[in-house]
């Protein structure tokens, strides 16, 4: 969806700015994480919810950086249609990408930040809005790819390899793929010392899924009167420890990648004499 | 599965009602010690990027330094592909329950718990202006800044 604003001649340029803020990903974000009801009890974007999206620094200066938003914008408003042709609809996706990472930008977002954003769209909001479907059918809650699972154990690498590189190690990921359906995914990550960066390793196993099968139900714990929790189980052992989580892309995100790591430094602070 | 596996599965599955609910095991890498590191890496890192500002004079404030390097911190763990160090500066930590008006600030507080408000659970660091106008104040530092962590003050 491409939108526009109606307004009077003044200021044109302006309101082209805002225009292509209000149609990038991080203006949904922030619509969603200030709104109390977007994505939960409806999926309009209420006038106050667009007066609560903060606007860059540079809204008013003669920043070469919105040179190249203002172009996609005009792009998108010229071009933009509800059923485009296969080769357009190629063309509309790839605007709308650059138009997302030059709002970016424009923010100044960290890596991780345009992680949190990209991640919170795709595995939040968009659950959020579509949950009246069959949970199956929605890209959150299928299996995670090995890529998936790839970019998950890489933002983990890079995370706590900012930490561990000042002692000389560093962290060797190996991305576990099953030949049958597996509740759950496994990653294990090893330190070692005197390299410069791991490279990750896929390992095809199999028989394993039983085992998993077996250990998948006692990870749900019930806090209260049909209300339960599943969670994520950390297995330290020496030099490594592995992740083992439900097979869902949401919770194998490179935003999970970044709370995991954390998880794994306070536990890691809390069994040392700092804790 | 033969028997061993299944009692492998049947320990782990019991493990995991530990303290977090959802870890099995010694959490064992260096992480401790090179998160120490870490931190006086960005220290460094942080104080040499305000070097070559010149923002920093003597008569400056104690207070401005901290602001500046804190700036200065945040500037180049953004640029760092990892931002897993996580810190806040002078927060209002309140010593003693009977007391309100019991607080200390220290300037820098690094913590890795979700919650940055228990004071057992985090790093802290002071920045002191050692030269300026005036004699030097490394022997105050000692005597009192340095008093500060020795008795707890922040604990």
């Amino acid at each position: 969806m491409y939108y526009g604003i109606p307004s009077i001649d003044a200021h044109p340029d302006l309101v082209y700015r805002l225009n292509a803020i209000f149609n990038s990903k991080l203006a949904l974000y922030m619509a969603f994480m200030f709104s109390s009801g977007l994505g939960w009890d409806r999926r309009l974007i209420e006038v106050g919810d667009w007066q609560q999206i903060r606007l860059p620094k540079s809204i008013l200066n003669e920043d070469a950086a919105w040179t190249e938003v203002l172009q996609l914008e005009q792009w998108l408003r010229e071009n933009w249609q509800p059923e485009p042709s296969p080769s357009l609809t190629d063309e509309i996706f790839g605007v709308e990408y650059r138009l997302d990472q030059a709002v970016f930008r424009l923010y100044e977002l960290s890596e991780q930040e345009k992680i949190l954003v990209e991640d919170t769209l795709q595995y939040n909001l968009t659950p959020l809005i579509y949950r009246k479907q069959n949970l199956d059918t929605l890209d959150a809650f299928s299996e995670p790819t090995p890529d998936d699972l790839a970019a998950y154990a890489e933002r983990m690498c890079l995370q706590l390899d900012g930490i561990l590189r000042y002692n000389n190690f560093r962290l060797i990921p190996k991305v576990y793929i099953f030949q049958e359906a597996s509740p759950l995914c496994i990653c294990q990550f090893t330190q070692k010392e005197g390299i410069e960066r791991g490279v990750i390793n896929r390992v095809n196993i199999h028989g394993l899924e039983k085992a998993l099968s077996l250990l998948s139900p006692a990870l749900r714990m019930e806090i209260s009167d049909h209300l339960s929790i599943q969670r994520n189980l950390r297995i330290y052992d020496g030099q490594s420890f592995w992740i083992i989580k439900p097979s869902e892309k949401r919770l194998w995100s490179e935003t999970a990648a970044l709370i995991d790591a954390d998880a794994v430094v306070r536990e890691h602070m809390e069994a040392s004499s700092f804790g | 599965m033969d028997s061993t596996e299944i009692d492998e599965a049947a320990e782990i599955t019991n493990g995991v009602n530990n303290l977090h609910g959802t870890s099995y095991g010694s959490p064992s890498l260096d992480i401790d010690i090179s998160y120490v590191r870490a931190v006086l890496a960005l220290f460094i890192a942080g104080s040499i990027r305000l070097r070559a500002k010149k923002v920093v004079y003597a008569s400056i404030a104690e207070d401005h330094v901290t602001y500046f390097l804190d700036e200065e911190m945040r500037a180049v763990q953004r640029a760092n592909r990892s931002d897993i160090i996580h810190w806040i500066i002078q927060p209002n930590i309140k010593r003693d329950r009977t007391d309100p008006l019991l607080r200390c600030e220290p300037d820098f507080v690094f913590f890795w718990a979700d919650e940055e408000t228990d004071p057992d659970l985090c790093l802290y660091a002071e920045a002191k202006r050692l030269f300026g106008i005036g004699a030097s104040l490394a022997g105050k530092y000692v005597d009192e800044g340095v008093l500060d962590f020795i008795e707890a003050r922040y604990g």
